[in-house]
């Protein structure tokens, strides 16, 4: 498309008649002022293209010139192709008429053909927007909206667009209603499997429970059919047990055999009875016989037992006979051995007794010793004591402290300084007399006049030949040091007065002196200390107390005399040789008690023997009467010969009946007993075994057909069937709507992945028409664009990659003109035709050397493109091969 | 004297045929009962000796009790005895359907369940039954086989009941439990053999018959359900057998053979056409087999033909295993009117995937739609 010639008139604030004739090919630069109407140039374009004539309202007052009627009008002469159109619009009803080679159009019929034209579309309601402006919304930039991202190819631009590219890749783009097939098909498919992980959901999902249902329930009524069948078979094969065993009369023989068994029990029991009752007879004959000679035997015995313990007896008494004398000579050795053990314990006790005195003696010279010591002790720490006390006093006396003395010092030497002060400040006589015998007083006192003559008060000088000179020396400062002066002197001496001194020296001798008796008394306290500690005593009292047990001590030994000129050694000396002698005796009586001990133990021995022999004798003396006794006894119930008697004839009847017990026994052997009770009670087992089988099948006949019955009621058959039924039914159901499903989804993914594809080919076209502008711009750079768009989305350069909203306004501006230009370069490439470009105040934020090189790159691109740029910085595009316009100059007469 | 006796069997009390959606299963099972109040009316009217049922009565000796005395209801209907046999549905054994049935004092007297293989006599001797109960699902040995030894007085009709399947007849027989000589008739010198267990009428022998079912329940056999009404002349003579028509509904198969031109007009006339041919479309439950090729129109074309096709039948089960679905060059240029949708039509109509095809059409009537087609 070629824009030949625009003319507004009355639009907005383009008043009166603008006619702009751009180059037809290459760049035309319309320059103006700001506010003089460029971008209303560019609106005024647009209305004219994608605004009805008969539009109303808002839309329509917005291009009314302010405060004019008139009605805005834009005519366009423009060719698409070789085809020319001119384009008359008034905003009015009726206002539209469009030339073309096919004659003229007007009213809707125009602007349906000029839709056409420019592959728009027209908005349902009011003025084009750009996205229905195909793609001379991308093409027609106005000001400020150069990257705007809302402006990325429409899909009226894409359609547009599509021609281009169909000899580069098959086609791309997608309509409103691909869209909403792509809409349903995704919804479609999302009521069969989750967005996210394609798990399966609503009427699938629910059918697959369904079907996990059906075939559990079925499983289990199939079970409880299985089991009905196992009881079914159960019941047949009890009830033919039960039939067989009935058949076979099992309960009556085995009854029989009870009986056969039981009488034949009986026969052996009988032979045991007999055999028992004999085999008593026999024990009984043999308890009798066993009883007999038991008497007998105990007879004998007793005899014997007799005669044994009067031999013992006799035995007894003779070792009594011997063992008499040696008792006597055990005692007469004891009482030898206590009666020298008695004198021996006489001596220890003198000898202790002696030892006992001589220690005493060397106590009460200890004490003595001691006593004495204590004492002087006690004398040295009475007089420390003392000292302590008088020094104490004395220091106490002494009123003066530092602390006045102190005091006193420093009023003294501030006396002093302020006496210096005074002297410094006094007025300093040099007399020099011109006579030597010239008589100078000073108020009234001769005055040596070698010397000088200091007046720190006012004084009369008289001078024997001269007069008087009344001096007063000069300032406050005198007289106020001199009344401090007397200050601190009635100061100093009040404070010596209450001391009772007459100056600090004294008080400083007397503070020395008070000092003394305070160290002294210290002193005499430590040494009182150290006595008191050199004698073992803490305190006076102490010792005192020491002093006083140990005469207390020696007064208890009052009665000991001591020897005069008794030596403590050979008193110690005599005291060890007591104890040693104490010692030897103490060990004497020891070994003489010892003695005794064993003289008494013998004695006491033989004497136990004696009485144990005694004791023996006598039992066996009365044990022998009472078997003397008892063999009388029993001769009495039951002579000898009687016994005799009785025992043989025992002896026979035990011999008889043991005859008659072994022949019953081995005729017993003979029937077997154990084996025939057990016969008998096999034969009872067994039928009671039979019996409660019988019972156990009739019970088990009786449960099955029961529990049968119950199942019976139950439907089992029913129920499975119509499980089994709805089971198919559901699988068929399942079936289907997972092929439906399965197909859905394959239609989703297969439109999904050929869209994705075709949008992200749509890119490669336009990456390869960008790129030599790209270097030219920025060098060794690329351009990344949003998969499936055309909106830039990254910059690639220097091995990174920034995204597109992160680089500067000037940037992003300069590519999206390189984006368009790519554009414009692909469509004249491929269809011969594109839409002018025009940019209005599109470079604003490039700096010199980027605005060089867009500058050149227009030049380059505008030998395929018309280019018209609006700009109020006309000296900006200077040197470029252009036509340039001024705004101003484009106004004609209307 | 002549007897007649009516032969039945595989009545299946009970089924639920839950596998059809909505109503026609409770028809169905309806049909089942209905059917033995026909053949009720059918011996009344030819005054029968007896109804011969040859096992297999109930579906399942589990069966709620409810169906028995259903049963006993529609038994009702003839006064003559029905002699039922048990058949390996419905086996006779302790704590089975028939020893409830018994025991529930619900069974009429005029009916005779056989649970014991002897010999029945009736009609004043002149017929004698001989029973051939199916004690189990499953019996490894022929049930007749004591038919052989069963000796009978001379005069009388020995007729003979079993359920089971003739050696090297049935296509299951080689597998088939409960087996039964096909030479069984000969060797016991019956007059007839009336047998159970094979859903059709069949003729085994010129003495050996299968009634069939009175009313069809699957579509394993094709027709309608019948009964035999089996006159007996003198004895030993050959029996005259005649079909009897007693059921309600037809079970028919169909295969329908699409050609890839088929058009909306083609499908229709196919339709109609197998129509007429199936006699009684309200009657007939219809299983129809779509074979061939069509392409995305005449696939929607032929849904919509089968809606209202299925209407005109008692019911429809449609089977389009046989048919593809391939999109023709018409179908791809409906689509082409959108690159993008052109694009996936194509890439679904080359696509191995199994649910390609279904896909195209989805995405077919899908663009149709979108497009006011």
């Amino acid at each position: 498309m070629r824009l030949d010639e625009i003319v507004v008139e009355g639009f907005r604030k383009l008043e009166g008649r603008h006619v702009v004739r751009p180059a037809p090919s290459g760049i035309t630069v319309v320059s103006g002022d700001n506010e003089e109407g460029k971008s209303t140039l560019l609106d005024a374009l647009k209305r004219a293209f994608f605004m009805k004539h008969n539009t109303t309202g808002e839309v329509r007052e917005a291009i009314q010139p302010l405060g004019r009627t008139l009605t805005p009008a834009v005519t366009v002469a423009f060719r698409i192709g070789d085809r020319a159109f001119r384009l008359e619009k008034q905003f009015r009803r009726g206002g539209v008429t469009l030339e073309g080679p096919d004659g003229a159009l007007e009213g809707d019929a125009a602007e349906l053909e000029l839709a056409r034209l420019l592959a728009f579309d027209w908005p349902g309601r009011g003025a084009a927007k750009t996205e229905h402006m195909g793609l001379a919304g991308l093409f027609w930039v106005d000001q400020g909206t150069t990257f705007d991202p809302a402006l990325q190819p429409s899909p009226t631009a894409l359609r547009a667009l599509e021609p281009a590219l169909a000899g580069q890749l098959a086609s791309f783009g997608r309509g409103e209603r691909a869209s909403k097939l792509m809409a349903e098909v995704r919804a479609r498919c999302q009521q069969y499997f989750t967005a996210g992980r394609g798990q399966r959901r609503g009427e699938l999902a629910e059918l697959e429970k369904a079907l996990d249902s059906l075939r559990a329930e079925l499983a289990a009524v199939t079970a409880e059919e299985r089991e009905a069948e196992a009881l079914l078979d159960r019941l047949a094969q009890s009830i033919e047990r039960r039939r067989t065993a009935l058949a076979a009369d099992r309960l009556g023989r085995a009854r029989a055999e009870v009986e056969r068994s039981r009488t034949a029990l009986r026969a052996v029991e009988a032979v045991a009875e007999q055999a028992r009752a004999e085999a008593l007879e026999l024990q009984a004959a043999e308890s009798e016989l066993e009883r007999l000679s038991d008497k007998q035997q105990q007879r004998r015995a007793l005899a014997a037992a007799i005669a044994s313990k009067t031999s013992e007896r006799a035995e007894l008494l003779e070792r009594a006979a011997e063992a008499a004398p040696s008792l006597e000579h055990a005692r007469q050795r004891r009482l030898a051995a206590f009666a020298a053990a008695e004198a021996a314990r006489a001596e220890l006790r003198a000898l202790e007794e002696r030892a006992a005195v001589l220690n005493r003696r060397a106590q009460k010279l200890r004490l003595s010793r001691e006593l004495a010591r204590l004492q002087a002790a006690e004398a040295v720490v009475q007089t420390a004591a003392q000292a302590v006390v008088a020094h104490t006093a004395a220091a106490d006396a002494e009123p003066v402290t530092a602390a006045a003395l102190a005091e006193l010092e420093a009023l003294e030497t501030s006396l002093g300084q302020n006496r210096a002060a005074l002297r410094a400040v006094a007025t300093r006589l040099v007399l020099r007399p011109d006579r030597g015998d010239r008589a100078i007083t000073l108020d009234g006192r001769p005055v040596d006049p070698t010397r000088p003559v200091e007046l720190t008060a006012p004084a009369s000088l008289e001078i024997a030949g001269f007069g008087r000179i009344e001096i007063t020396p000069g300032g406050e400062r005198p007289a106020r040091l001199h009344a401090e002066i007397r200050e601190l002197e009635r100061t100093l001496a009040a404070g010596s007065a209450a001391l009772d001194a007459t100056s600090t020296a004294e008080l400083r001798r007397r503070l020395a002196a008070k000092d003394a008796h305070r160290r002294a008394a210290e002193a005499e306290r430590k040494r009182l200390q150290d006595h008191l500690a050199a004698s073992g005593m803490t305190d006076r009292p102490g010792l005192e107390a020491a002093v006083a047990e140990a005469h207390s001590r020696l007064a208890a030994l009052a009665a000991i005399e001591l020897v005069d000129g008794q030596d403590a050694v050979a008193l110690e000396a005599q005291i060890e040789a007591a104890e040693r002698a104490v010692d030897a005796a103490r060990s004497d009586v020891e070994a003489l008690l010892e003695r005794c001990r064993e003289a008494e133990e013998a004695e006491a021995s033989l004497a136990r023997a004696t009485e144990r022999r005694s004791a023996e004798e006598a039992r066996l003396q009365r044990e022998i009467a009472v078997l003397e006794e008892e063999r009388a006894i029993a001769a009495e119930s039951l002579t000898d010969a009687a016994l005799a008697e009785q025992l043989e004839a025992a002896r026979a009847t035990a011999t008889r009946a043991a005859a008659a017990a072994a022949l019953l026994q081995r005729e017993l052997a003979r029937a077997d007993p154990a084996h025939a009770a057990t016969a008998a009670e096999q034969a009872a087992r067994r039928l009671a075994q039979l019996e409660a089988e019988a019972r156990r099948l009739d019970r088990e006949v009786h449960d099955l057909e029961a529990e049968l019955r119950g199942r019976g009621a139950r439907g089992i058959g029913d129920r499975k069937a119509e499980l089994a039924g709805r089971l198919e039914l559901t699988e068929r159901r399942h079936a289907r709507l997972l092929a439906e499903a399965a197909a859905w989804r394959l239609l989703d993914v297969t439109l999904t992945g050929i869209d994705r594809a075709r949008q992200d080919a749509l890119v490669a076209p336009l990456e390869a028409r960008v790129r030599p502008y790209l270097q030219q711009l920025l060098g060794d750079a690329a351009l990344g664009f949003e998969p499936g768009k055309l909106q830039l989305a990254r910059l690639q350069r220097a091995g990174s990659s920034e995204p597109f909203r992160q680089l500067s306004v000037g940037t992003r501006e300069q590519l999206a003109v390189l984006v368009r230009l790519a554009i414009g370069d692909l469509l004249a490439e491929t269809t011969g035709d594109s839409p002018p470009l025009i940019l209005d105040d599109a470079l604003v934020y490039a700096d010199a050397l980027r605005l060089a090189r867009m500058k050149a790159i227009l030049e380059t691109a505008a030998r395929r493109q018309q280019i018209l740029i609006l700009t109020c910085r006309k000296e900006d595009y200077l040197g470029l091969d252009a036509r340039y316009l001024s705004l101003e100059d484009c106004r004609a007469e209307a | 004297m002549a007897i007649r006796l009516l032969h039945s069997a595989d009545w299946q009390l009970g089924k639920p045929f839950s596998r059809f959606a909505g109503d026609i299963g409770a028809v169905l099972r309806d049909a089942r009962f209905a059917a033995v109040k026909t053949l009720a009316g059918f011996a009344r009217e030819h005054d029968v000796a007896a109804v011969l049922v040859a096992g297999d009565i109930l579906d399942s000796e589990h069966l709620d009790p409810e169906h028995l005395r259903r049963m006993a209801a529609q038994l009702q209907h003839f006064a003559g005895p029905w002699l039922l046999l048990p058949g390996n549905h419905d086996p006779a054994r302790p704590g089975g359907a028939w020893d409830r049935f018994a025991r529930s004092g619900d069974c009429p007297p005029n009916v005779h369940v056989l649970t014991e293989p002897a010999p029945v006599s009736m009609c004043d001797d002149a017929l004698q039954i001989l029973p051939a109960p199916l004690t189990q699902k499953h019996a490894a040995g022929d049930p007749t086989a004591w038919f052989d030894t069963a000796g009978c007085p001379a005069g009388v009709h020995k007729v003979g009941l079993a359920h089971g399947a003739v050696r090297e007849l049935l296509p299951e027989a080689a597998a088939n439990p409960n087996p039964i000589a096909r030479d069984r008739a000969e060797h016991a010198g019956l007059d007839y053999l009336a047998l159970g267990d094979w859903h059709a009428v069949l003729e085994v022998g010129p003495r050996t018959w299968y009634s069939g079912t009175p009313e069809p329940d699957d579509f394993t056999e094709s027709g309608i359900g019948e009964a035999l009404l089996v006159t007996l002349g003198e004895p030993g003579a050959l029996p005259r057998v005649e079909r009897q028509r007693i059921g309600r509904y037809r079970w028919q198969q169909e295969t329908l053979a699409l050609g890839h031109a088929a058009t909306a007009g083609t499908i229709a006339d196919q339709l109609q056409a197998l129509l007429g041919r199936l006699g009684e479309p309200g009657e007939t439950v219809l299983r129809l087999s779509l074979d061939g090729a069509l392409d995305l129109a005449g696939t929607a074309a032929l849904d919509t033909a089968l809606e209202r096709f299925e209407a005109r039948l008692r019911h429809l089960e449609c089977r389009r295993d046989g048919l593809t679905s391939v999109a023709s060059e018409a179908d791809l240029a409906a689509l082409a009117s959108e690159p993008l949708v052109a694009e996936v039509a194509r890439a679904l109509s080359c696509s191995d995937d199994p649910a390609a095809p279904l896909a195209l059409r989805l995405l077919h009537a899908t663009w149709q739609r979108l497009e006011g087609r």
